[in-house]
């Protein structure tokens, strides 16, 4: 299979998810500015055992340090 | 064939932060997973110019080890195109020494890393108030040489020279050589 560069899309997304809610539906809104606390806010809240030892955080969430120039 | 798409959900931009270099994460890191109960494993994405461009939870373990699946490590680098990577951990016992997995973990993800051009910068173990780079301890072995001597500046600074070693005496000082030594004589020319 190839795959055109152009295929590949990152989305900028909306809120944070919060535990137990689902991700469909958010990739098209507006992307939220995070403070430094308010994302440390949100690491915290999944600072918690599950029972399962198993990653309960959602990894398909990307923060960003810099804004990638692509000019 | 069905048209293939490869998405990111969230990005997410933090303002009012600034990391410039990769030595920068390390205090960043610090404050972010170092005071935290469970064992998170994080990766920064860095372009070429060696800036930080995000950063990337690929794991939430228990209090006592996080898996880490190097999937999720490769797929977010090969969305950003991004050269070059560090990871973190922390130990929410405090203690930064590495453990075998560390090790292991390690040498895997560098490993994965090497076949896709990906230069690891480090792997750096947090808590608080201490951290353990990989880079420094020659753990790992980056291309990038100039960051390895910026961060065993950074983990040894008694041994390199940082702000910290300012604060020592010069070994002269110390030993106080030069209060003690004689003056020496020295012969005077007579004039002709």
């Amino acid at each position: 299979m190839v795959m055109k560069m152009s295929d590949i899309e990152l989305s900028n997304g909306g809120a944070a998810p919060r535990k137990g809610e689902k991700m469909e539906g958010k990739g098209n809104e507006e992307p939220k500015q995070l403070t430094e606390e308010e994302m440390h806010q949100l690491l915290k809240e999944y600072d918690k055992p599950n029972e399962e030892g198993l990653c309960d955080f959602p990894t398909d969430i990307v923060f960003v340090l810099k804004e990638q120039n692509n000019g | 064939m069905d048209e293939t798409r490869i998405k990111l959900v969230n990005i997410k931009p933090i303002d009012n932060i600034q990391i410039t270099k990769p030595t920068d994460c390390i205090d960043f890191m610090k404050r972010t997973i170092g005071d935290m109960s469970s064992e998170f494993f994080a990766v920064i994405y860095l372009n070429n110019a060696n800036e930080p461009m995000c950063f990337h939870i690929v794991s939430k373990g228990g209090w006592k080890a996080a898996l880490v699946d190097p999937k999720e490590v490769f797929t977010t680098a090969l969305l950003q195109e991004s050269p070059k990577i560090m990871f973190f951990h922390n130990h929410p016992s405090g203690h930064v020494e590495p453990s075998m997995n560390d090790y292991s973990t390690t040498n895997k993800l560098a490993s994965g890393a090497k076949i896709f051009e990906i230069d690891v910068l480090d792997h750096i173990i947090v808590s608080q108030n201490d951290f353990y780079s990989f880079a420094a301890h020659d753990d790992i072995d980056p291309d990038d040489k100039d960051y390895v001597t910026t961060v065993k500046e950074l983990q040894n600074p008694l041994v390199f020279g940082s702000d910290k070693a300012k604060d020592i005496p010069p070994f002269h000082e110390s030993l106080n050589l030069f209060d003690t030594a004689p003056e020496i004589d020295t012969p005077k020319r007579r004039r002709k």
